[in-house]
């Protein structure tokens, strides 16, 4: 309760702050890929260690300033050197860095999504320890060959278009006295399908429908070659006909039309404007698992009938962006 | 945040303790050295074994058993001993339950304290080598804690390589910056707070008491306490007796001085005949107040005041290496005009020793009073039957009569005492003082070094019209003492005279030590004031703090510039190749990380085509490096490489500038 109120009056801080101090926030705005890190946004501050070492090198400067003892005044002064040493060495491991291509699968509201960060650097210096984090979590890797691909999970509550988001790019690198970091925040929003119901009525038959085909999804009659096209399943493909031609031919058959399936908005009158949703994206899995053909008619919008993948990735993301 | 502390992690924190501990061996009690390690044997164990820690209770109990193991050895828990052991003590105790990283980094900053206690006691050459060690050490483990990567177990040795060349890099970088900054940083004039006076333990030396035994156990001591070097030629060994401490009370076998008689209300009388010899002293912390000067001394000391009784106190003790300028008559008359008060407590007697009493009564009658004449019946007697040895018997009640009468076997301290005995009981105003005489004349370094085994305790007898004389009874009894050294004179007795080039040796050794001293030890803000004028600058804060901070800037700078280059890359093929790349980079090429060599041949050919030949003969010993079995034979893939190096050294495209690239 009270770390969710904070939150909020954090991120209304954060808000304000962006708006008001246009110069202060400018790294932190949602950028176009790629995103390339230079010095001037990367952010340097001693770690809660490195602030405990520094006030004890300052107590040992007084001690051996007091008993003007020189080797321990010399001691203080190479832990110190040191120290300062490693100050600017976390920026020059993140300086480079580019973020260049970014990848994410759809997934359904509430589950998370695996996102697939590459990386890239320029400098021509390996990269180590760096320390990319998105809320509470954290991925760790190296740069060592000048490319590094990195997954982060990132979970997921309605259905939409979700910005990625922020995440920080950091590093500690070497002594954990000082951390710098870098906003990332690529300008790219991930596809979120809404939640299916968790407990659906089955299919509506469309035209009278009989027993479905789960056994057979693909139909019995043969009825055509046509071009092969992306998402076809492999063991459509004709492949003698294929070589034949030169050129990829997949198998069509004449569905029969018990197995073709109508998704209507209508159909679920009488729930919520979530449920319905959530209903409608059930029955599309449902109907796309049972390789049924079918269309979905949305207010506005009729998609199909058609089938496969693609289809269902159609219907899903209509859906999801459903107002 | 990971916070979690491997078991790699673990054992390198222990071995930086251990570091620590060693740095304190050389005086730490061995009950407590031996308790300490095995508590940290104890945790390490634990820890390796993969099992849970102590419950809280029994570790809170081991940490009051250790504050009360080093209460009853030191007494308090204060002080520069009782504080050390006490902090190594709660280290040792904060292992048994470190388990993440954040303990393991309040105990590597606890570690840096325990290196600067260290230089409490030593600031020697190898104390300051051990410690530079442990910052290694220290820097090392920092590292490996710094790194988020997952160590697996399997691995995890071979991991320590990374940290380790990280943690000496970083502190040899350092090295600059730090003799810059203990340069020019500004010191202070006076401390900030009181040095601790009775805080520190006696060390191994003169004390401010003259038991028998005293000096005797310091004889075959050869630790360097001073080194002199005088404005002209170096005195006679018969000339240098280095006064420190006047006794004046004796209770029958004890000597000591009065706390109340340094504050004496008559000042100091000098009546010099000839002129001052100046010379000046490099002292080895002493933890005392008083120093050592040449009979007699001119005046005290910057920082000092000179007693009525001629002892030199310093204002604070002695904690740290010192520097101090004196003057010397050799000829001279002190306080001709005796003081009541110095007359009652040189004639003070204790009870007991009735032979001692009644053999100077004899020679007081005998010689009509005469002081001299008394003195030389009791060296006569000295020098007759008296044998001086290390290794003096017992001495029963009446330690005088004792020794006078029955064993007459003694060390500096018997005959001193014996003499200012028996002269007391003549009527003749006496006192024992103790100090150093002797000393070894450094050829190599032109100086004077005095050792513990020259400590000497002599006496002064009051002569009218001629005032405070030195008699040494020792001289009476072994002359060579006083012309050679004790130390000297053993090895001569034990037949073991060290050859030529040995004593070369320990001269060029004890020269280094000299050195040390006089050079890093002992620098001080009066110094640091000197070294700048000698440049011609003011001797000002402000010009330190200007020159403090052009030093730091270059040689951060330096050292930052050298950490930059030393990035290694791992292959070396690769790193030529990423030089490759970037040089095309810089002429405008578009690299893309996702092109081949190949593809990126290609393209670097398309912009810049006058190169094409360049750009393919380097492509191509690329990927003949990379990607094709070397022919048989080690040494012929190090001069590919070495070809490839020079081909890519060689070659330069224009240059196009970075702001047109990101415009583009």
């Amino acid at each position: 309760m009270i770390a969710a109120a904070s939150q909020a009056l954090r991120d209304r801080l954060l808000q304000w702050a962006e708006r008001r101090l246009p110069a202060l926030t400018r790294w932190r705005a949602a950028e176009p890929l790629p995103i390339a890190l230079h010095p001037r946004r990367i952010y340097v501050l001693p770690t809660g260690f490195g602030l405990m070492f520094g006030a004890m090198l300052v107590t040992m400067l007084l001690g051996a300033l007091n008993f003007n003892n020189n080797a321990a005044l010399m001691l203080t002064f190479l832990l110190a050197g040191a120290v300062v040493l490693s100050m600017g060495r976390g920026v020059r491991m993140i300086d480079g860095v580019r973020l260049v291509a970014l990848r994410v699968e759809p997934v359904h509201a509430g589950s998370p999504a695996t996102v697939e960060l590459q990386f890239e650097e320029s400098t021509g210096a390996p990269k180590r320890q760096l320390e990319l984090s998105y809320g509470a979590r954290q991925a760790i890797f190296d740069l060592a060959d000048g490319a590094a691909r990195v997954a982060i999970v990132i979970p997921t509550e309605r259905r939409g278009l979700q910005p990625i988001g922020r995440m920080t790019l950091a590093c500690e690198y070497p002594f954990g006295l000082f951390r710098a970091w870098s906003v990332l925040h690529p300008d790219v929003r991930l596809l979120v399908y809404p939640r299916p119901e968790a407990k659906a009525p089955p299919l509506p038959r469309g035209g009278g429908a009989t027993g479905s085909s789960k056994a057979s999804p693909i139909g019995e009659d043969w009825h055509a070659l046509r071009e092969y096209r992306h998402g076809d399943p492999r063991r459509l493909v004709a492949w003698r006909a294929s070589a034949r031609a030169e050129r990829l031919l997949v198998r069509e058959f004449a569905t029969p039309r018990e197995n073709r399936v109508e998704l209507t908005w209508a159909a679920t009158e009488g729930l919520s404007h979530e449920q319905r949703i959530a209903r409608l994206a059930r029955w599309v899995i449902d109907a796309s698992h049972a390789g049924a053909t079918f269309a979905l008619h949305l207010p506005g919008e009729t998609l199909g009938p058609d089938r496969g993948p693609d289809h269902r990735h159609r219907c899903l993301r209509a859906l999801a962006l459903m107002p | 945040m990971n916070d979690a502390l491997d078991r790699i992690g673990f054992a390198a924190t222990a071995a930086c303790i251990a570091g620590g501990i060693l740095l304190h061996a050389a005086w730490l009690p061995a009950t407590l050295l031996g308790t300490y390690v095995i508590v940290i044997a104890l945790s390490a164990a634990l820890i390796l074994s993969g099992r849970k820690p102590l419950p809280a209770p029994l570790r809170i109990g081991v940490m009051l058993l250790l504050a009360a193991l080093v209460v009853r050895t030191f007494g308090n828990p204060f002080g520069r001993e009782a504080g050390s052991a006490l902090l190594l003590g709660m280290l040792a105790a904060k292992m048994l339950e470190t388990r993440a990283r954040r303990d393991a980094r309040v105990v590597l900053s606890a570690t840096c304290f325990v290196a600067l206690a260290g230089f409490l006691f030593d600031q020697g050459p190898v104390q300051v080598g051990l410690a530079f060690l442990v910052v290694v050490a220290l820097l090392a483990t920092m590292a490996l804690l710094a790194d988020p990567r997952p160590r697996p177990a399997a691995q995890a040795l071979a991991r320590l390589r990374e940290p380790a060349t990280v943690g000496a890099r970083y502190a040899l970088l350092a090295i600059p910056f730090a003799i810059a900054c203990f340069v020019l940083f500004p010191r202070l004039d006076s401390p900030l707070w009181g040095a601790p006076t009775d805080a520190f333990g006696a060390r191994t030396g003169i004390s401010d008491r003259m038991q028998p035994g005293m000096l005797s156990s310091l004889a075959l001591d050869d630790t360097p306490v001073m080194r002199v070097r005088f404005d002209g030629e170096i005195p006679r060994p018969a000339d240098r007796y280095f006064r420190g401490l006047v006794f004046w009370w004796f209770d029958g076998s004890t000597w000591a001085g009065k706390d109340a008689l340094a504050s004496f209300d008559q000042p100091p009388v000098l009546v010099a005949a000839d002129a001052a010899l100046a010379y000046e002293v490099i002292i080895e912390p002493t933890d005392q107040r008083w120093l050592f000067l040449l009979d007699a001394p001119a005046a005290a000391p910057a920082g000092a005041t000179l007693t009525g009784d001629f002892q030199a106190r310093r204002d604070s003790p002695v904690i740290s290496v010192a520097r101090y300028a004196a003057s010397a008559h050799l000829d001279y008359r002190m306080q001709p005009e005796l003081p009541r008060l110095q007359r009652r407590l040189g004639l003070q007697l204790p009870e007991g020793n009735p032979r001692t009493r009644a053999l100077a009564e004899r020679w007081a009658a005998e010689s009509g009073g005469d002081a001299r004449a008394i003195a030389r019946r009791a060296l006569d007697l000295f020098n007759a039957e008296f044998i001086y040895s290390l290794e003096p018997p017992l001495l029963a009640r009446d330690a005088v009569d004792d020794f006078l009468f029955e064993t007459r076997v003694g060390f500096c301290e018997h005959f001193a005492s014996a003499f200012a005995f028996a002269m007391r009981a003549a009527g003749v105003p006496a006192r024992v003082v103790v100090g150093y005489q002797g000393g070894f004349v450094n050829r190599a370094g032109g100086y004077l070094v005095l050792r513990r085994a020259d400590a000497h305790a002599w006496t002064e007898i009051w002569i009218e019209g001629e005032g405070w004389v030195r008699v040494d009874p020792t001289a009476a009894v072994a002359p060579e003492r006083i012309a050679e050294s004790a130390r000297a004179q053993l090895d001569l007795r034990a037949g073991a005279e060290a050859p030529g080039w040995l004593s070369l040796l320990r001269q060029r050794s004890d020269l280094f030590g000299y050195w040390w001293n006089r050079s890093l030890i002992e620098f001080s803000a009066l110094r640091q004031r000197e070294m700048l004028q000698s440049f011609g600058a003011p001797p000002d804060q402000r010009v330190l703090v200007a020159l403090l901070a052009v030093a730091a800037l270059l040689t951060l700078g330096l050292a930052s510039w050298w950490l930059a280059r030393q990035q290694s890359t791992g292959d070396p093929v690769l790193a030529e190749w990423r030089r490759f790349r970037g040089r095309l980079a810089r002429a405008g090429v578009e690299v893309l990380a996702q092109l081949g060599p190949r593809d990126l041949e290609a393209r670097a050919v398309a912009s810049l085509p006058g190169l094409a030949p360049a750009i393919a003969s380097i492509t191509e010993a690329f990927v003949d490096l990379r990607y094709r079995r070397a022919p048989a034979g080690d040494g012929v893939d190090a001069e590919r490489l070495a070809r490839l190096r020079r081909a890519i050294r060689a070659f330069r495209p224009p240059r196009v500038r970075r702001g047109r690239i990101r415009r583009q």
